[in-house]
């Protein structure tokens, strides 16, 4: 029979049944007309006619799809009778394949995927390691030099990000993001412009015509309508500039911005595609040289040639000028190398927790299989062989596997997404991330080798002597088993102690960060910021006359209660003024941080004064100090009045104001000295208002005094106080939210592996419980005893997990932690008591099994 | 000939040398001549035949197919192979070895 025609048998056992019954009535029809009987009489000569039926099919159909169909129908039949069971195992396996399939489409997207340029393999930045300082770039003349000389590579590169102002007559003034790259960066990445031409080497050269390359986007915006942009000319910092390339829309260069931003302080400024490219010339501030080292530099490898030579040739090159250590890195690795650990690391814990959920989950369909073990048995003498009930129970397993990853194929979509909203820093990549086929065959690997971890296990045990377990109705595990499921239900249950005291931890300290007292009134409070093009306003007197105007302009807005401007921004990291001081009393010059501030600034966020008064806004000489600079430098004796000297200057102290946390939530305030704008216009000028306004009001009000003052300023986008410090608290957010998610996955976990070794346990010994029952043990003496024997493991990985956490965990955690002590006994304890209540609980329904039991019944069963 | 094939023993082997040596034959036929051969010493559960004959066309060493009776009944008639006659010639050798055996053991001990 062909292999098509056993395959279609399979689905159509109706004919196959026909056929035989055919021959058999054929077969009896003849027997009666030869020996003359009744037709009954020769139908009951044949035997068992079912039986044969069975047979014949067993021998006709594809014996192993057809087998494959059955064991299908029978492993649903199964779980529809033991529907929590089921339910307890799908979700297991959907959450915890969910978070290895999550994990898995991170480190995909951001680590494995080739980047989305030609032969990417072929690209390398070029680092300098010189003293402490492992990731310098190299200086821009020796690029130069290199890109004429170097035949190691093919194209060399420098680029770096960088903010203008972009003006158009039909568009507000806007701050744009764009990359400045030197003249073979489309070349080196391999990326063909849909129109015009990449920079010209010349173009990229200091007093160069002012040229511009757009994304097709960038393009439409700025000039609607138009069939070309090519030629076209737009306003950058005031200087005209020639389109002369247009970029593909889905020209990723998200990748080399994050490279750029990585080594800066990253935040969850979504900026990661630039859609505006300029020559690296126009990095360049009008008559000051290149910046030495804030340009990035890759290239591309001519074939052939390995890293190490390359590296080798630009040191040659560089001779007796290079003073520490030239060396290469893949593109590909450098551009999420600060996350490369921490996605490996959340593939490693996604890995053990869908291990462990796979152990305990073997550990459940054991003790479910050894329940089963009659019918097993009956099965065996029936007829079944080995492998057959080896592959039923297989079956049996991996439908639940198989059902729970589509479920973890879903929860996957559910985590990434929670995870990159959650993240505090942009990402590049994560936007283009999707189901790729990677990530399926991923998902479908491991649910196939959970079904088969899994099932395995019972599998094994409980065929292994069906013929006896028919005599004596149980099996029950060796001491050696025993004590490999105590060790990982231990195992677990310390690894869960420690998830749970580092996520109390950093619960804790991110209630305390939430909690910290800035120093000022943070509600109601917008900030903006404006920035003066250096070409217009080159002189301090009219930075300053524009501050004046501005803070008169704001002042006058209906609903805006005070305004203010300084040089910083709060809880941006902006570096300070570092003013040198003299302080009496003190040797030499004091180097302090110091801030300009204007109009209400004071007023408008709240701040208090410990003594004094703000400074006379019309007097330049009057300064403001904050607690902590009295504290260190005067003993916070007799502060306001006294004298500063500095150079030919003097300020005197105004008011000493109440320490105020400007640099970060966990930052205390340093030493600081407030100034009077005017005495130092500078540049951006940061604004803050205390305002009811809704921020769109606000935001059309602030645009059209703007816009009157000067129309080509761009303003900055409106952040409220409250926004700031959301996003200071967002890394912590991140970090409790991620080990709270993993540490609650294992306390699941944990409850499940409790579960099942007890139950299992309890199950091995109803005899022993039956015997100690007749002999006259009472309830709470049998539930003793389960309990107690049931709790050994669970204690020991508490203890374990408790005294790992009080020696390890507080070292790990330090520098994440504020406000909470590394060794806080109140988190401890919760966490111990959580753990503890939970195994109790997972020890009840196997202790109420062993309470309810029939003593002769059980006696009976041996 | 392996031994899953045979699960009642010799029942196959004497249907292949029955069909072998008879020609093309239907069920009934086959339990008509091993009964005749040997003088209804071998009784089989009659049904029990049917089983064996479709076990031995899964190996390929007999082939059936419907055909019509002379008094217009359909029924299946099966015919042995190639492979089959091979698979006889061997397996007849080794049941002989095999019955010699038992008969030498029976003797001696």
């Amino acid at each position: 029979m062909s292999w098509f025609s056993r395959l279609r048998n399979v689905f159509r056992p109706d004919d196959l049944d026909r056929d035989l019954a055919e021959e058999l009535r054929f077969h009896a029809d003849q027997r009666a007309a030869e020996l003359g009987i009744p037709a009954s009489e020769a139908a009951a000569r044949l035997g068992n006619v079912r039986r044969l039926e069975q047979e014949s099919r067993d021998v006709k159909q594809h014996g192993w799809l057809a087998s494959v169909v059955q064991d299908l129908r029978l492993s649903l039949r199964l779980w529809r009778k033991h529907p929590v069971t089921a339910a307890a195992s799908i979700l297991t396996i959907a959450i915890a394949g969910g978070l290895a399939m999550a994990a898995f489409q991170l480190v995909w997207n951001v680590l494995l995927r080739p980047l989305p340029y030609g032969q990417p393999d072929r690209l390398a930045q070029i680092w300098l390691t010189e003293g402490t300082e492992n990731r310098r770039s190299p200086r821009n003349e020796w690029l130069d030099e290199w890109r004429d000389a170097s035949r190691a590579f093919s194209h060399l590169v420098t680029y770096r990000q960088w903010r203008v102002t972009i003006l158009e007559p039909h568009h507000e003034p806007e701050l744009v993001n764009t990359l400045m790259i030197s003249s073979e960066f489309f070349a080196a990445l391999q990326v063909k412009l849909r129109a015009g031409r990449p920079f010209t080497r010349p173009e990229t050269q200091p007093g160069a015509d002012a040229v511009v390359i757009l994304r097709g986007s960038a393009a439409r915006k700025y000039f609607p309508g138009r069939g070309s942009a090519l030629d076209e000319e737009l306003d950058i910092d005031g200087v005209r500039s020639r389109v002369v390339g247009i970029v593909d829309d889905g020209f990723e260069s998200g990748p080399l911005v994050q490279l750029a931003r990585g080594l800066a302080v990253t935040g969850r400024n979504p900026w990661l595609e630039s859609d505006v490219f300029l020559p690296i010339s126009r990095a360049l501030s009008p008559g000051s040289k290149t910046p030495m080292r804030v340009n990035f530099a890759f290239g591309r490898l001519a074939n052939g040639v390995p890293l190490d030579d390359a590296a080798r040739e630009l040191a040659t090159l560089s001779g007796t000028k290079l003073k520490g250590r030239l060396w290469l890195s893949p593109l590909a690795v450098e551009f999420a190398y600060r996350l490369r650990p921490a996605l490996l690391a959340l593939l490693g814990a996604a890995g053990c927790v869908l291990l462990i959920a796979c152990a305990n989950l073997a550990n459940l369909l054991l003790v479910q299989t050894l329940l089963r073990q009659r019918e097993l048995a009956v099965r065996a003498a029936l007829g079944a062989g080995r492998a057959r009930l080896v592959r039923q129970l297989l079956t049996e397993a991996g439908l639940l596997a198989l059902a729970g990853g589509l479920g973890g194929l879903y929860l996957a979509q559910v985590f990434t997404s929670a995870l990159i909203r959650l993240y505090p820093d942009a990402v590049a990549r994560v936007a283009t991330i999707g189901m790729q086929p990677a990530v399926y065959a991923f998902g479908f690997g491991i649910t196939l080798l959970a079904g088969l971890a899994i099932g395995a296990l019972p599998a094994f045990c409980a065929t292994r002597d069906s013929a006896a377990s028919l005599r004596v109705g149980q099996v029950s595990l060796s001491a050696n088993s025993r004590w490999w499921a105590g060790s990982l239900v231990a195992g677990q249950v310390g690894l869960t102690t420690l998830l749970l005291c580092a996520a109390g931890l950093l619960l804790q300290s991110f209630l305390a960060m939430r909690a910290v007292d800035l120093g000022l009134e943070r509600d109601h409070l917008v900030t903006t910021s404006v920035t003066l093009p250096i070409t217009r306003y080159p002189k301090r007197e009219d930075r300053a006359a524009f501050a004046t105007q501005w803070l008169e302009r704001l002042a006058a807005i209906p609903g805006v209660e005070s305004v203010g401007v300084s040089n910083s921004l709060p809880l941006r990291y902006t570096t300070l003024l570092n003013v040198t001081v003299r302080v009496p009393g003190w040797p030499g010059e004091q180097e302090v941080g110091g801030r300009a501030v204007g109009g209400d600034y004071f007023r408008a966020f709240g701040m208090r004064f410990a003594a004094g008064r703000a400074f006379d806004p019309g007097h330049k000489f009057e300064v403001v100090v904050n607690e902590a600079f009295a504290a260190k430098y005067l003993r916070s004796r007799d502060v306001v009045g006294r004298q500063l000297p500095q150079g030919k200057f003097t300020y005197t102290i105004a008011g000493v104001l109440k320490d105020v946390r400007l640099l970060g939530l966990r930052e205390a305030a340093p030493p600081e000295i407030y100034f009077s704008y005017p005495t130092f216009p500078l540049n951006p000028l940061d604004t803050v208002l205390r305002t009811r306004l809704p921020l769109d009001r606000l935001n059309a009000a602030l645009r059209r005094e703007l816009k009157l003052l000067d129309s080509e300023i761009p303003l900055a986008p409106l952040t409220t106080m409250d926004a700031l410090v959301d996003s200071e608290l967002a890394r912590p957010r991140f970090q409790a939210g991620l080990v709270l998610l993993f540490a609650a996955s294992m306390l699941g976990l944990a409850a499940l592996g409790t579960y099942g070794v007890i139950a299992h346990q309890v199950r091995g010994r109803l005899a022993e419980f039956g015997l100690r029952r007749a002999l006259g043990a009472s309830s709470p003496a049998l539930l003793r005893l389960v309990v107690w024997d049931g709790m050994k493991g669970p204690l020991v990985g508490l203890l374990l997990g408790l005294a790992l956490s009080v020696v390890w965990l507080g070292r790990v955690l330090e520098s994440v932690l504020y406000g909470v002590g590394p060794r806080e006994p109140l988190v401890f304890g919760a966490a111990g008591l959580l753990l503890a209540v939970t195994s109790l609980l997972a020890c009840l329904p196997p202790a109420r099994a062993a309470i309810r039991l029939d003593p002769l019944a059980a006696l009976r069963r041996e | 000939m392996s031994k899953a094939l045979f699960p009642q023993g010799a029942l196959p082997l004497l249907a292949l040398k029955v069909l072998a040596q008879g020609g093309p034959q239907h069920g009934y036929a086959i339990t008509r001549r091993i009964e005749e051969l040997s003088e209804d010493a071998l009784r089989v559960e009659e049904g029990s035949l049917y089983p064996a004959l479709h076990r031995l066309e899964e190996a390929g060493w007999i082939k059936a197919k419907w055909t019509l009776t002379e008094n217009k009944r359909r029924a299946r008639i099966y015919q042995v192979t190639a492979a089959g006659r091979k698979e006889l010639a061997a397996e007849e050798v080794r049941w002989q070895a095999a019955t010699a055996a038992v008969a030498r053991v029976l003797k001696f001990a």
